[in-house]
């Protein structure tokens, strides 16, 4: 896209999109966009750092067996653990 | 449990690895064979052992896809590929996984699905082919469809807004929105590896034609005339002018970013 920054605007006005934001809102804003109003974005809009799921459950299982032991499926399958207590 | 898996052949891949037995039945002039030609490109640059390369999908138009990759594929129930892949990912997770779906299959029978999978941020692949129709069931409006579409299920035109794929992600907490469309060689392929390359969900839509049932719905937008004011590319124009809407009487307050 080409900015024009004649006209009394100059770089300090301008948006700067910044992928790797931890705040959602920018991306919010830019995925918004769509034409004819404004320009519709392309490429990557938003990229930020979080644990994926299966990391952390085979973390917490492994933590868990170290602590409880491996366990048994017939005791679990026979005991009173129900899931309303 | 990571349990390392050699690669079966060390000899470098090539396009031609990827590209299945299978005849591909799409429509003559889909952008889905696009798409297709522009993964299977970029496959061998990912550096992955292509026995640990998986295509998961729905169904509609867009989840035929894992029958062209030769690359272990589920075609799997409508709307339900994100709960398959989520279980597959965490079994074998050292498995590159990826969803292939489309703006019915993902966003409508799928919606709760993709917003699930979304926000526990598993480490899979979402390419979401949004064409804003129906085209395998022929023709009907569907979740991305303009308000007013004319179809066979809306023959006065649809009275409901839109959804917009990037801000259902978003959401939903994903971790990384890209979009790209059909006939960008480049551009798509540059953001398939940056999605594959990023640990926790990637969604990336791609704006797909189906000459068939809704023939240049992006064609505003792709049109070479007029692309320096259609669309802007994040990584390549990163400025973003706001001064025509300033013009026009808008007034926008500038916000701090890190300066990346």
């Amino acid at each position: 896209m080409i900015v024009n920054l004649d006209g009394g605007v100059n770089e300090k006005e301008l948006l700067v999109h910044d992928q790797y934001c931890e705040d959602s809102t920018l991306a919010n804003l830019l995925s918004g966009f769509d034409y004819p109003d404004f320009p519709v974005p392309m490429g990557v809009l938003r990229q930020v750092e979080n644990t994926p799921y299966e990391v952390k459950i085979e973390q917490q299982i492994k933590t868990q067996i170290e602590k409880n032991g491996v366990g048994d499926l017939a005791d679990l399958l026979r005991g009173n653990q129900v899931w309303t207590n | 449990m990571n349990i390392p898996v050699k690669p079966i052949s060390s000899v470098p891949l090539t396009k031609a690895d990827f590209v299945s037995k299978q005849t591909v039945r799409w429509c003559p002039g889909c952008g889905d064979y696009s798409i297709l030609a522009n993964i299977q490109k970029v496959m061998p640059e990912l550096d992955i052992p292509k026995e640990n390369i998986v295509f998961v999908s729905g169904i509609g138009c867009s989840s035929r896809f894992p029958y062209y990759m030769d690359t272990y594929g589920m075609h799997t129930i409508h709307g339900r590929a994100p709960a398959f892949a989520t279980g597959l990912k965490v079994a074998r997770p050292e498995l590159s996984v990826w969803i292939v779906t489309g703006d019915g299959d993902g966003l409508s029978i799928g919606g709760n699905q993709l917003l699930h999978m979304l926000r526990r941020n598993i480490d899979v692949n979402v390419l979401l082919f949004n064409n804003r129709i129906y085209g395998l069931t022929k023709g009907q409006y569907s979740p991305t469809s303009e308000q007013g579409k004319v179809t066979k299920s809306t023959p006065f035109g649809s009275p409901d807004m839109p959804l917009n794929p990037m801000l259902f992600a978003l959401s939903a907490g994903a971790t990384f929105i890209a979009r790209t469309f059909d006939v960008d060689a480049k551009g798509m392929q540059e953001t398939i590896k940056a999605a594959a390359k990023h640990k926790g969900t990637s969604f990336v839509e791609i704006y797909q034609n189906c000459n068939i049932f809704n023939d240049g719905a992006f064609s505003a937008v792709k049109d070479r005339s007029a692309r320096d004011r259609s669309y802007f590319a994040t990584e390549t124009w990163r400025n973003i002018n706001l001064r025509k809407r300033a013009e026009e009487g808008h007034s926008f307050k500038r916000l701090e970013t890190s300066d990346r």
